[in-house]
């Protein structure tokens, strides 16, 4: 859930107008009409009408408190505290603008890489520990990246949890006008992790990084009582072997 | 002087109240049957408290009894027959250190000590027929002798409430569920039900890994091995089971489980004794089997699903022993997210694994550093299912570029099962499996 929460979490930033113009070579943000994007599956006239299975929905707002979960051999019963998401400071922000567009640079295709302008970074800031400390806490959760973009082949959103995971989300109209050519998963990610698996099962070496990317098709609005109008979405994800530690990546998390 | 006064007094005061009982044609049956907490609490005029634990005999209970003073728990326990009672008396009476008391009243139907040792509150044990009980008492004698009379009378007035009585104690029968194979050096799950399901059993915590019903026992005798399983129903009748196992040879090269015993791996860069002793930035664990898992009521058909999808995402030889892979719940998300853990070693190996159903798996594997001599180090290669590349068809019509995202890691440690040790260098391997169904759009997502 905590990911997921991550995704909403920057694409309503996104969404909500936060992407700066960009330079003139770099294609522009998506300055979506509303602060969340609903999906609906099958022909239901509204989105609040549908079925739960069915009610599909990327962004929330406004941003949600994180849940942040002590977790610790030791403990008996599992603590929780809740905090928000903040900007960092001048000179964090620009240190994690580079190392997200580092990933980003290693693991999309350069058409979809923003322009340093376009990035913004939030980290969840917990409250002060409520008592005296316990003995083991979880480390900080990660700043988050995002940034949107409009290119001339569709929209994109993008996440990054620093050093760790990528999301991305590319949408067309459904159907492609003028004889447009379908986005395929390849031309958005790098295809060395498309195909990292099958690169290892052939006795290549271990990934830093795996790929992966559904193509689904879904009529989008940006509020619930629509209008909707067909896309076709590919929805990424990428997770670097840096998310792997030893250091209970077990649930919860 | 005074305390025989006392308790002369205090002897009469019971002896008329059973003489009253007896003139009633209300003569006690032989035996306590039961015995309810809060009848035993309102009896006694107790105030607050509620269940502490297992005690050395019983169970205990934190209480304060108005007016009395200062009684700060009662551990009690019921036992099939006066004898037993009497048997348990002696073992509990003579391993209290302290001064004893002499000369307290006493009768044929109940044993009485009060033990004081400086600092610590005094002790007064108590046998009546099949009951016994210890107060942990901070006072004089003439208060704890009170105090005493006070739950004589409780037993003697309230048999329907506090204390029933009858001609016999009844044991519930026990349904047991073993694993179907056991080996010698091998702990093996045991799950004892009682066959009423109104009657709870449970059993000390020291006897397995969790407390409750099941437990987690190790097999070290070949042949038939006898496990005596002190335990209770949730009306203080304590009693032992004997559970005999048949125990076979550990075939060479068969998977056995790996004892965990606290569910966790607690890794060291150097030698250490202890590992919560070290810096919180070089504490380094992985949560297998964490406390706060629960079997889901319908395990088996969660454990059935645990390995049909294992099967599809991991080569043939790391798939869990199905015996050894447990399902559970995570109750802090309301019991919607199920996965399993199991933990199990072939020579040369350990591997533990833990995940998500239809969400995220991780497989860790471990081998000795240095590695014996013509042994290769596993790599993720040799984890994944030959499948795992191809892309997948999703239901609607959808296209995946693959059937799950793998990446994995490796390191080299020093590794324990407990915080203090013994550590092992080992490589690890440490595999994560994510599946389609984590990348979505649902916001906040399937739990």
């Amino acid at each position: 859930m905590g990911q997921l929460q991550a995704v909403g979490v920057a694409l309503v930033l996104v969404a909500s107008g936060w992407a700066q113009a960009p330079p003139a070579e770099r294609p522009a943000s998506w300055d979506a009409a509303s602060g969340s994007l609903f999906f609906l599956a099958s022909e239901q006239k509204t989105w609040e009408a549908a079925d739960t299975p069915d009610r599909e929905w990327l962004l929330t707002e406004p941003i949600s408190p994180r849940l942040f979960v002590l977790l610790n051999p030791q403990a008996t019963t599992m603590a929780m505290r809740r905090g928000q998401y903040e900007g960092l400071a001048e000179a964090d922000h620009a240190a994690a603008v580079e190392r997200t567009l580092a990933r980003w640079r290693a693991w999309l295709q350069p058409a979809f890489v923003p322009a340093a302008e376009q990035v913004r970074v939030i980290r969840h800031n917990p409250p002060p520990w409520p008592g005296p400390k316990p003995p083991l806490l979880p480390p900080p959760r990660p700043p988050l990246a995002y940034a949107s973009l409009q290119t001339p082949r569709a929209n994109v959103l993008l996440l990054h949890r620093l050093d760790s995971e990528s999301w991305f989300y590319a949408e067309q109209p459904d159907p492609l006008p003028g004889g447009g050519r379908p986005l395929l998963a390849e031309e958005l990610v790098r295809p060395e992790l498309l195909a990292a698996q099958r690169a290892v099962l052939a006795g290549g070496p271990t990934p830093a990084a795996a790929a992966f990317v559904r193509t689904l098709t879904r009529r989008r609005a940006f509020d619930p009582q629509g209008p909707f109008a067909p896309v076709r979405i590919l929805l990424g994800h990428v997770l670097s072997a840096d998310s792997l530690a030893l250091r209970a990546p077990g649930y919860p998390s | 002087m005074k305390h025989a006064n006392r308790a002369a007094r205090w002897t009469l005061g019971v002896g008329v109240l059973l003489l009253a009982g007896v003139a009633r044609g209300q003569a006690p049956a032989p035996l306590f049957r039961q015995l309810h907490q809060i009848g035993v609490f309102n009896a006694m005029g107790f105030k607050g408290g509620g269940y502490l634990g297992f005690g050395q005999f019983g169970f205990i209970y934190a209480g304060r009894p108005p007016a009395l003073g200062h009684a700060e728990q009662i551990e009690v326990a019921l036992y099939e027959s006066v004898a037993i009672a009497e048997a348990r008396f002696a073992t509990v009476e003579a391993k209290l250190a302290g001064a004893r008391e002499r000369g307290l009243p006493a009768d044929l139907t109940h044993q009485l000590a009060y033990v004081t040792q400086a600092g610590q509150p005094a002790q007064i044990l108590l046998r009546q027929d099949n009951l016994l009980a210890r107060v942990r008492w901070t006072g004089d004698l003439p208060g704890a002798l009170a105090l005493v009379k006070q739950l004589i009378v409780a037993m003697q007035v309230t048999h329907d409430l506090a204390f029933p009585r009858g001609q016999q104690v009844s044991i519930p029968k026990i349904h047991v569920k073993l694993p179907p194979k056991i080996y010698r050096g091998d702990p093996f799950d045991v799950v004892l039900r009682s066959e009423d399901p109104r009657c709870r059993l449970r059993t000390p915590p020291d006897l397995g890994k969790l407390t409750g019903v099941e437990l987690t026992l190790l097999a070290t005798e070949r042949g038939r091995q006898r496990f005596a399983l002190p335990m209770s129903t949730d009306f203080n009748v304590w009693f032992t089971y004997t559970l005999e196992v048949e125990v076979s040879e550990w075939p060479p090269d068969a998977p056995r489980a790996w004892a965990l015993p606290d569910g966790w791996l607690y890794f060291a860069g150097q030698p250490v004794a202890d590992w919560s002793t070290l810096p919180e930035d070089q504490r380094e664990s992985l949560a297998v089997r964490h406390r706060f898992l629960r079997p889901p009521p319908d395990a088996a058909n969660w454990q059935r699903r645990g390995l049909a999808e294992l099967g599809g995402l991991l080569a043939p030889r790391w798939l869990p022993p199905p015996e050894l892979l447990v399902a559970n719940q995570n109750h802090y998300t309301m019991g919607l997210v199920k996965g399993c853990t199991a933990a199990w070693q072939v020579p040369g190996m350990k591997v533990a694994l833990w995940g998500e159903l239809g969400r995220r798996w991780w497989v860790y594997v471990e081998q000795p550093d240095p590695l014996p001599a013509g042994v290769a180090e596993v790599g993720l290669k040799d984890v994944l299912h030959p499948a795992l590349g191809t892309p997948e068809a999703l239901p609607n019509g959808e296209a995946a570029s693959a059937r799950a995202e793998v990446v994995s890691r490796s390191w080299r440690r020093l590794r324990a099962v407990q915080t203090t040790g013994p550590f092992e260098p080992v490589r690890v391997l440490l595999v994560q499996v994510r599946l389609p169904e984590m990348t979505n759009l649902r916001f906040p997502g399937g739990w």
